[in-house]
């Protein structure tokens, strides 16, 4: 008797879905709804939009006889993070235009924009597409955005790894012709659904996530990727790269299937072998990943339940080569390297610290405007970073001074500097009030606890330590939290789980250490240690490390 | 002239009996109350000069007041047999020599013996219903009578019959300021100037109204005087009636069958009267008024007819007042509950009226500015009432008509500028001089209209003791440029829940329901989604198979998407088979409902072809307006017509009361 194969409703989804069309077109139609047919609201995430609904104002708008107000998220696809002063001042238009008016930067170096209502989907994609930028598979179960360091002074190796990252993210693209019948109203070409040899009908079980570091730096945060790629550098030049496979950090409280992984070293590939690695290691998860579960589809329980020498011999199959020994390597920072800096070839780039990648102005500082007029000059790139912060890159000598003085206008050129460490450090989720899956508050709370948390230290006397903390509205783990020094993972309103323990460059995960707690509890608790870290600490040694070392959590 | 009339006049009175006496009197004193001139107004046609309710309609009105406020007090509203004298109808013999005669009228009460129509003509012109109702009515009693009897819609009958007429029977309401409803306008237009005579023709009028207005019953008085100018002959004086018209109705309709069924006007008929709630008052014996009429028996049966209850004013608390727009909406609606203890009787489609009460600070400014006191008291109307009660609650003081601002000049004797003002307006800039008596200023003032809203609950699904209301924030600038928000609107937000309000009904005959088994398409933008409303939730309760398709449109969809879930909720469980909106604030190119319209035109003209019934509610202009465009172009479209004749096929379906109208 075979076995009956339970499909998911997801999975069904999909294969009902006529190249990710479902009926999309038809939800778009339908005048009386803000929200899409349920199983498009599935569908729409592979191109590159979520919908959302403003959590703050259900309660009020059901007295009103008023639906929730759906409004779209939209994700760009920018692979490495960079884009041109056109397609940067057209994306703060159309957030203008048709969103809430600000352009988030993700922890994936790419852009977002709110609030976009049902009937504005269309001439949000159109305009983007006027200038060549797409939202294709930024969301789903498909590849996302492939991110890559950000540090630009190291510029020969950093040109080459954004052409992989374009590679990568070109050759793990969905062939569906979908986005561009739905969105841009081009012609169906064929009949039949197009042919999609990587994707096929079911697409992955899952997200999957690329990361590119050029060592020193993890700002990438390579080892929370499935396939994380070190460079590996001799005599100048990248030859090849280290690569790891497995990371991923959702989990669902309370489900003890679930946890965080940090990818598993594979070994070594060479440079001209990479991009087949990476296409058969995709092919392995999707043929093998569990679709009857999507809590336990992510490719690092596939390595689990496969163990890691089977799942590493079957790349090598399919791929007709083995992975070398690995190569050395060493991460110094996750952090970028804030202000002016010059590279090989003389150009100048000026990293600006944005908080939670909210391009806003407001009292203290007017960074929608700077960037604005920035963009205007068209003389300067906008790389964006995995910290959520932006490089105005590529800028001639003889324009730098153009570039700084509208900085200093706006006040952010030493912005860095009046920063302390810590924020400089942090990182949140959107969480309330559009994220459908949050607990607690993420981006909107964050930067009033590091007030608190500011003076905290101040009282402590550990002011200027650089400490990696990062917020979470839910175990998702969008915002990478369990891979910081610190990190508040949202269990209900006002109320987060403390984890401590993970190390400062981005190779260990950290432990929970205590529950549920409100404000006052995360204070109280961070307060005693680093009153403890400020006497017993080993020089150098960072927080992290600290909590390890004083088993406060264990390994 | 070589006839001596004075004489003939004499010799006529000396024939005729006690009763025929007493009917030549109310004749003449209606000829002369009435002020006509027995050749039509070459003018006509030109810029109306302001319309003044004639002394008739303003007796024949404070007759039925003090009747009212009579039976009121006897906590009956019907006086029937009540043996009540009143002296409200006395008419003095003085009034009765007319200057002018109008000859041919008396021609045929000479010639008059027994003649008998055999063809009559009912013509009706209702906005609500209720002219068509009775019209129906009377067509079956004249039929039974032996009478041919043709009904026609004032909108349907062709004026060149009249020629041809014997008997013409008008039933007409009266709207707004003193007109004809928008389905007799032409008619009304056509009688006015009409200069052909009509000496062949017989007549009479049943005028309904409502006492409420300063131009109580002026359609149905025009056409009787238009009628009479052009030499046709009045069989029955005008009956007058206010919203309870059942019973003044029934007299009417009574006295013209009677003067049928014996003969056009012989010695044996019966007589007349002027108001003809008189008629009822007559059922005693001589009671002064010296009008008595025969057709007691008739009365009897009228005396039978239920009050309509129209007058009525219920007592509710409103239970719930909440602002239906998100915080973002550029105008606020509000949706308003009021319950009552006792039952209402409406339906959907009907409308509840509202007197509001002016701004007790504007009332305080004006009694001040004007130096009175408001404990005084003043005759308004033949009532005694304080000077701040009138203010507050009974006198309008915004936006005065012009008749009322011609008044204020006579009495100030100050220019006042060609606009409608308000009187605090006229209190600050244009004061009267101290020698004017202020009071005067005060006793010209006219009543406060009731302001009407279609009502967005049902019956069936929300209970009998039970209105809902939707009603949009008003804010427009007054002849003096001042921002000012609507009168009634602001004083219905005003209300917060737990506050004593009245209101009364008025029903709709004409935006009804369509049976169970129908399709219907509901147009409703903005309020006009309030009797929609209304039919979605009363078909839903009484499982009307027919299907739905509604139109809605608004500024903003995530923020003034009107009653959304419950529509939402309607669509998903399938009473609401199709549902198209438009949103005209979203995006940088405008939609509205007309728009919707056009894009589905193939569909909706199935569905007219397949007998479904369509609707409309809402602001009259510029959205009915373009949606009759709109509705003009798809049947052009899809029935290959010519826009002529594309227009005669809306027009069909309006007067086949298959397009059914509730603009404002």
């Amino acid at each position: 008797m075979p076995e009956e194969i339970k499909e998911s409703a997801a999975e069904k989804a999909k294969r009902l879905s006529q190249g990710l069309r479902g009926s999309l077109r038809e939800s778009l139609l339908d005048e009386h709804t803000g929200s899409l047919r349920e199983q498009d609201q599935l569908l729409i995430k592979f191109h590159g939009i979520y919908q959302q609904d403003d959590r703050d104002r259900r309660a009020e708008r059901e007295e009103k006889k008023l639906d929730k107000h759906y409004t779209f998220m939209i994700r760009l696809r920018i692979p490495g993070g960079s884009i041109g002063p056109v397609h940067y001042e057209r994306s703060q238009k159309i957030a203008g235009d048709y969103g809430t008016g600000t352009l988030k930067i993700t922890t994936r170096q790419t852009l977002q924009v709110h609030g976009i209502i049902k009937s504005n989907l269309k001439p949000t994609i159109k305009s983007f597409n006027e200038v060549f930028l797409d939202s294709i598979a930024a969301c789903g179960d498909v590849n996302r955005n492939v991110v890559a360091t950000a540090n630009p002074t190291n510029t020969i190796h950093h040109t080459e790894i954004n052409q992989l990252a374009n590679e990568i993210s070109k050759q793990l693209l969905p062939k569906t012709r979908a986005y561009y019948e739905i969105w841009l109203d081009q012609e169906k070409i064929a009949e039949k659904s197009e042919e999609d040899p990587l994707y096929k009908e079911l697409y992955l079980p899952r997200k999957f996530k690329i990361a590119i570091a050029v060592p020193p730096w993890n700002d990438v945060d390579v080892y929370a990727n499935d396939i994380g790629l070190i460079a590996v550098e001799e005599a100048g030049k990248i030859i090849g790269y280290n690569v790891l496979a497995g990371g991923g950090l959702g989990t669902t409280h309370g489900n003890e299937k679930t946890y965080p992984r940090i990818g598993s070293m594979l070994g070594y590939v060479s440079k001209e072998d990479v991009l087949k690695f990476v296409y058969e290691i995709v092919t392995t998860q999707r043929d093998n990943g569990n679709r009857e579960d999507r809590k336990l589809s992510r490719l690092k329980y596939t390595i689990d339940r496969m163990g890691l020498g089977n799942f590493k011999a079957e790349v090598e199959k399919r791929v007709g080569k083995s992975f070398q020994t690995e190569k050395n390597f060493q991460f110094n920072t996750r952090s970028d390297s804030y202000g002016w800096a010059q590279d090989s070839k003389g150009l100048w780039h000026f990293t600006l610290f944005v908080e939670n990648g909210l391009i806003v102005d407001n009292d203290t500082s007017k960074i929608k405007t700077a960037l604005m007029e920035v963009a205007q000059t068209r003389r300067a790139i906008f790389r964006f970073t995995c910290n959520q912060n932006v490089i105005l890159s590529d800028i001639l000598p003889k324009d730098l001074n153009l570039i700084q003085s509208i900085l200093e206008k706006y006040k952010l050129d030493k912005i860095h500097e009046t920063t302390s460490n810590i924020r400089k450090n942090s990182m949140a989720c959107v969480a309330l009030s559009t994220c459908p899956l949050a607990l607690a508050e993420g981006q909107r709370y964050l930067p009033l606890f590091l007030d608190k948390l500011e003076n905290l230290m101040e009282e402590c006397a550990v002011k200027e330590e650089a400490i990696t903390i990062r917020m979470t509205g839910c175990p998702n783990g969008c915002a990478r939290p369990y891979m910081a020094e610190i990190g508040l993972v949202g269990t209900s309103y006002g109320h987060y789980n403390l984890h401590l323990g993970a190390d400062f460059q981005g190779k260990r995960l950290n432990q929970k250490y205590k529950e549920n707690l409100d404000e006052a509890g995360i204070l109280q608790e961070l307060k005693g240690i680093f009153n403890q870290f400020k006497i017993d600490r080993n020089s150098n040694e960072s927080f992290g490390d600290f909590c390890l070392r004083k088993e406060l959590v264990k390994a | 002239m070589d006839r001596d009339l004075k004489k003939e006049f004499k010799e006529i009175v000396k024939v005729a009996s006690p009763k025929e006496r007493i009917w030549m009197f109310g004749f003449l004193e209606a000829i002369v109350e009435e002020g006509y001139t027995d050749t039509p107004n070459p003018d006509s046609g030109k810029e109306a000069p302001a319309k003044k309710e004639s002394e008739a309609a303003s007796e024949a009105k404070k007759a039925i007041i003090q009747k009212q406020n009579q039976s009121s007090s006897t906590g009956n509203n019907q006086t029937a047999n009540a043996g009540t004298k009143t002296d409200s109808s006395y008419i003095s013999m003085a009034t009765l020599v007319a200057p002018e005669q109008n000859k041919s009228n008396v021609a045929v009460l000479q010639k008059s013996g027994s003649e008998s129509v055999k063809t009559a003509t009912i013509v009706f012109g209702t906005e609500t219903g209720n002219s068509k109702k009775l019209a129906s009515q009377l067509q079956n009693r004249l039929k039974s009578q032996g009478l041919k009897v043709k009904v026609s819609s004032t909108n349907q009958y062709n004026p060149k019959d009249l020629d041809k007429e014997e008997l013409l029977l008008t039933i007409i309401s009266t709207h707004g300021d003193g007109d004809p409803p928008e389905a007799a306008r032409k008619f009304h237009e056509t009688l006015k100037n009409r200069k052909e005579a009509l000496p062949n023709l017989k007549y009479s009028v049943l005028a309904l109204g409502d006492t409420s207005y300063p131009l109580f019953c002026k359609a149905g008085e025009d056409v009787d005087v238009f009628l009479y100018r052009m030499g046709a002959t009045r069989i029955q004086n005008i009956a007058m009636c206010d919203v309870d018209f059942e019973e003044t109705a029934n007299e009417w309709m009574d006295s013209v069958s009677n003067l049928l069924a014996s003969g056009l006007p012989s010695s044996s008929t019966q007589g007349y009267g002027q108001s003809q709630n008189s008629i009822s008052d007559a059922h005693s014996s001589n009671n002064g008024n010296g009008i008595i009429t025969e057709s007691s028996n008739g009365l009897a049966k009228s005396g039978q007819s239920v009050s309509s209850n129209a007058r009525k004013f219920y007592s509710g608390t409103i239970t719930q007042s909440i602002d239906l727009t998100d915080a973002s909406a550029s105008k606020i609606i509000r949706h308003i509950e009021i319950e009552t203890e006792e039952d209402i009787d409406y339906l959907p489609g009907d409308s509840a009226g509202f007197i509001p009460k002016n701004d007790l600070k504007e009332v305080s400014a004006i009694i001040k500015g004007l130096r009175l006191s408001g404990e005084d008291s003043i005759l308004w109307r033949k009532e005694n009432i304080s000077i701040q009660a009138l203010l507050e609650e009974k006198a309008s003081i915004r936006y005065l008509s012009k008749r009322v601002m011609d008044s204020l000049e006579a009495i100030t004797r100050k220019k006042l500028p060609n606009k409608r003002l308000d009187l605090i307006d006229i209190v600050q800039n244009f004061p009267p001089h101290d020698s004017i008596a202020k009071e005067t200023i005060l006793e010209i003032l006219e009543p406060i209209t009731p302001r009407y809203y279609s009502i967005s609950s049902s019956p069936e699904a929300h209970g009998k003791n039970s209105v809902h209301l939707t009603v949009a924030e008003v804010d427009f600038q007054n002849a003096q440029g001042k921002n000012q928000k609507g009168f009634c609107s602001d004083y219905l937000f005003e209300m917060t829940e737990g506050t004593a309000i009245e209101f009364r009904i008025q029903k709709n005959n004409n935006f009804r329901l369509p049976a169970s088994d129908v399709n219907a398409i509901y147009i409703g933008p903005g309020t006009g989604i309030a009797p929609f409303r209304s039919f979605l939730f009363e078909r839903d309760s009484l499982a009307h198979s027919g299907k739905n398709w509604l139109f809605f449109g608004n500024r903003n969809f995530s923020y003034d998407f009107l009653y959304q879930t419950e529509l939402l909720e309607f669509f998903d469980s399938g009473v609401l088979t199709k549902f198209n909106t438009a949103f005209s604030r979203d995006n940088s190119k405008k939609v509205y409902v007309q728009d919707r319209i056009r894009e589905n035109g193939k569909e909706l003209v199935e569905w007219l072809d397949n007998g479904a019934i369509l609707y409309i509610c809402g602001s009259k202009e510029p959205m009915s307006i373009d949606v009759d465009k709109a509705l003009v172009e798809i049947f052009m479209l899809e029935k290959n017509l010519k826009k002529a004749e594309a227009e005669i096929f809306l027009n069909n379906l309006i007067e086949t009361e298959r397009y059914k109208k509730d603009v404002y």
